[in-house]
């Protein structure tokens, strides 16, 4: 099978693993106890008020009419508009999700600059200080929550030392310096996470692959160190590498959505949590649609990707 | 607070400051001749000051309170960090203060509440009532132009268009609902409004200035299809700019304002920062000038921020149980309603530490009481039968009398939020040490409101906004068919207050003998709380000192800035 007709194939299993997103993504928004009428009209509403805009948002049409509604609509680019403030849902999404995915892709590069040195020192001084040092960065990076890191990072380094922003976002087009500066603190606290698992990962493929036997059989020959570590045993040790960035960066765009918060960082986490908190129902549909979409996508570009690094794999 | 007594024009701002007195000395001067007025109608600026130099964090908050500011100076960019996201920018439909404040700023009330929590004018520059008080003849101000893009002046007919917009029964708004009594509104001339009543209403302008005012847009926007709710066009201070929802919205000054000298800021720029230690951070590093919702566990660090000022004034709001009287649902409630029996809701008021609740969940920053109205309100009574602190051997006592040993009872509350979250909390324990059983229930905010709303609860944490008059706060106490059980407020004493508040104390002309009455309604709520104030949390902002002409407002949602300046 050629990597085309592979590729269209994993297109196909992938829009219907969407297709299925969808079903259990309206059934879980809508199985949630709360009514957006009275959200919008506040809890001193009388009956009449809230039935009529229970009526007007359609609210009161069965669950299957309403999902072929939505369904239809996102397939047609109508996406609706908000319950609660009557914006379109598409123009939220456009103007929030570019930041959601930068900031993403910020944190990834962030673990990835921390993770491969990290990684590769821990595997090359197994046992040694440098290995214990390695391995307690990851068990910390692992266990604190990447919340209460934002916020001890904006008191220290916000507040404290007033060096970077704590809270908000600028847009590269508006000013480049700027905008790297409000990514910094959400993007470590967001990254940290990802470097902590990433270096583990690293640290125990190199040492896999250290261990093998063309490694052995490469020393006899008297290949230099450098030669074996950097050439022939990085190159095998990334290639699972670069699956697992691929699942933290899905994993990063879920995390978007507190660490936003926590940093006034418009993007769509925050869109995502306020829409929750007032069952917006269209905006939290499309845009966790959206992010399924998003983790999909990249799954099915690793697999392919996966195909060239790894020779030894035949579609 | 005087009120205007039926037959009396009000008086206008201009002539209270020519006389070089205070408002509130003028209103005394003015009450104790017999001319009831309505004093600083007109003209006043944004903050209530006389002077325009504002409040300028002697931490106060009132009018009497003018800092040594110096001239006001025009420019510059004025940053405010709410505390929730935005998300409706249309004064007629918005519930959330976050959303209010921006209305605040944009658009202009036709009365409004000022810092002394008096009901001043807004575009409404004087009134005349008839008799009765079954006729309110507006006097509109004149030189009142529309943002662009519609500017042109607006007159009485706009008002009479924004009243049958509201109204409409199409658009659901949540202002249409306490209107109910109105008979008919229209444009008597270019700058006079009339509105008739069924019955007598001597105190509808503290209706209006009520639940944050009534904003005035432009009904040509409007009929272009421009939607108020994402970019609203009136007559306020500040135009609309710009909404990137999420990150910021912008408001420009309005230069045809017509008030001669402000606005004085060239622009204002919200910026909701959700986390409370994020706002914090904001304000010590001046990168925002002015933080709404100072969160109160958070309040001592800014005690050694020079740069800061801590602005702290009495606030209208309201912290209290909801206590369900009724028997109309069946879901989520005590064994034999045990709520629905007067000393049993007497019995949680004495149950309940109300002084303990103020230091656990205000760190002292609120003021304990059973009244509907804070001291300096003219409505407020220092009547307060229960225990302040607990006392739960008179609790158990009336659950004796009652006839109920260890009633269970179903208390729902929020953990959304800290102050009802703790609340709920103490609450219980309270409830546990006099005699009762609770079962505490904490729901997201959205279902404990659905809860609240079905009357599925024996006692619900809540909080309110609170009112400038009880006229006001009848809307909280409205009982009609369609309402939700939770209004129905059908008790012993419910005929009698409704007979007081509306047929005495409405169409009562002697400001006096109206609140003697009103007064009487409220020692009646008390004595039988289905509404168990716990307290009135003090309103606080924090803003940098190069913000001059800022003071708090009672209001949470009246962010005044209108008369702000920076001193740059």
């Amino acid at each position: 099978m050629s990597i085309l007709s592979y590729a269209a194939k994993r297109l196909f299993v992938s829009i219907w693993v969407l297709f299925g997103a969808s079903i259990l993504i309206f059934g879980i928004v809508h199985l949630v106890p709360g009514d957006p009428a009275r959200v919008t009209l506040g809890r001193f509403a009388d009956r009449e008020a809230v039935e009529g805009v229970r009526q007007e948002m359609g609210l009161n049409d069965p669950l299957y009419v309403q999902y072929s509604d939505w369904l239809v609509g996102t397939l047609t680019g109508d996406w609706g508009n908000s319950l609660i403030s009557n914006q379109p849902v598409l123009t939220l999404i456009v103007e929030r999700f570019p930041k959601s995915i930068e900031l993403a892709l910020f944190a990834l590069a962030i673990a990835v600059v921390i993770s491969l040195p990290l990684g590769i020192m821990g595997a090359l001084n197994r046992s040694t200080k440098t290995d214990q040092a390695t391995l307690f960065f990851s068990q910390i990076g692992i266990a604190i929550p990447n919340f209460w890191l934002g916020i001890m990072l904006a008191l220290i380094f916000g507040r404290y030392l007033g060096v970077l922003p704590a809270s908000g976002s600028v847009a590269f087009t508006e000013d480049p310096v700027q905008n790297i500066r409000h990514l910094i603190l959400p993007g470590v606290s967001l990254g940290i996470l990802a470097a902590a698992v990433l270096t583990r990962y690293m640290r125990s493929e190199m040492i896999d692959q250290l261990n093998k036997d063309y490694v052995t059989t490469a020393r006899a020959f008297g290949h230099p160190k450098k030669r074996i570590v950097w050439k022939y045993t990085l190159k095998n040790a990334l290639i699972p590498y670069v699956t697992m960035l691929g699942m933290q960066f899905g994993f990063l765009i879920g995390g978007v959505v507190v660490i936003e918060t926590v940093f006034a960082y418009g993007g769509v986490g925050q869109l995502i949590l306020n829409g929750l908190l007032n069952r917006d129902y269209p905006i939290v549909q499309m845009s966790l649609l959206i992010l399924a979409g998003t983790f999909i996508l990249v799954n099915l570009v690793v697999d392919i990707v996966y195909g060239y690094l790894n020779p030894r794999i035949s579609y | 607070m005087p009120k205007p007594n039926s037959g009396e024009s009000i008086l206008e701002y201009d002539d209270v400051e020519s006389t070089g007195l205070t408002r509130r000395q003028y209103a005394t001067i003015v009450s104790s001749l017999g001319v009831a007025s309505l004093a600083g109608c007109a003209g006043e600026n944004g903050n209530g000051d006389t002077d325009g130099n504002g409040g300028n964090g002697n931490g106060t908050g009132t009018d009497d309170d003018d800092g040594d500011a110096g001239e006001p100076q025009d420019g510059g960019t004025l940053e405010v960090a709410l505390s929730t996201g935005l998300s409706n920018l249309d004064g007629h439909m918005q519930t959330a203060p976050a959303d209010q404040i921006v209305t605040y700023a944009n658009t202009d009330f036709l009365f409004r509440v000022d810092h002394d929590m008096e009901v001043v004018g807004g575009l409404v520059e004087s009134v005349d009532v008839n008799d009765d008080g079954t006729q309110w003849e507006m006097n509109i101000h004149e030189g009142v132009t529309f943002h662009p893009p519609h500017e042109r002046e607006l007159t009485a007919e706009d008002i009479a268009w924004n009243f049958d917009h509201v109204t409409d029964p199409e658009r659901f708004s949540p202002r249409n609902k306490p209107w109910a009594g109105i008979a008919d509104w229209h444009a008597e001339d270019d700058h006079t409004f009339v509105i008739e009543f069924d019955e007598g209403q001597l105190e509808f302008d503290s209706y209006m200035a009520g639940w944050h005012g009534f904003p005035i847009y432009s009904p040509d926007a409007i009929e272009d299809g421009m939607d108020m709710q994402t970019e609203p066009v009136a007559t306020g201070p500040f135009v609309f700019e710009d909404w990137v929802t999420g990150e910021q919205l912008t408001l420009t000054r309005f230069d045809d304002y017509w008030h001669d000298e402000y606005p004085y800021v060239d622009e204002v720029v919200f910026r909701p920062i959700p986390d409370g230690s994020g706002r914090m951070t904001e304000i010590m590093q001046g990168d925002v000038d002015i933080v709404v919702d100072v969160p109160f566990d958070l309040l001592s660090q800014l005690e050694d921020d020079d740069a800061t000022v801590v602005d702290q004034t009495d606030s209208f709001a309201i912290l209290d149980l909801l206590i369900n009287p009724t028997e109309e649902t069946e879901e989520n409630r005590g064994e034999d309603y045990p709520t629905t029996h007067p000393e049993v809701r007497q019995a949680i008021s004495e149950a309940i530490d109300r002084n303990a609740m103020v230091d656990i969940i205000y760190n002292g920053q609120a003021t304990a009481t059973q009244n509907y109205f804070p001291e300096g309100s003219p409505y407020h009574i220092d009547y307060n039968p229960h225990s302040m602190g607990a006392d739960p051997d008179a609790a158990r006592a009336l659950l004796d009398e009652a006839g109920f040993d260890e009633p269970e009872v179903t208390l729902i509350s929020t953990a959304e939020r800290d102050d009802m979250r703790e609340l709920g909390q103490i609450t219980a324990e309270n409830l546990e040490a006099a005699g009762f059983a609770p079962d505490l229930q904490e729901y997201e905010q959205t279902v404990w409101s659905d809860r609240m709303w079905a009357g599925e609860f024996d006692i619900a944490v809540e909080d309110l906004f609170g009112a400038p008059s009880l006229s006001a706060l009848r809307g909280f106490w409205r009982y009609e068919e369609d309402d939700p059980p939770f209004f129905n407020y059908m008790y012993e004493e419910h005929e009698t207050i409704y007979q007081m508040w509306d047929e005495e104390g409405l169409t009562e002309e002697d400001p006096e003998e109206r609140l003697s009455i009103f007064a009487e309604v409220q020692r009646m709520m008390v004595d039988d709380p289905i509404r168990c104030v716990v307290c009135h949390p003090d309103q606080i902002t924090a803003y940098n000192e190069s913000v001059q002409g800022y003071s708090t407002h009672p209001w949470g949602s009246n962010l005044d800035i209108h008369g702000t300046w920076l001193d740059q």
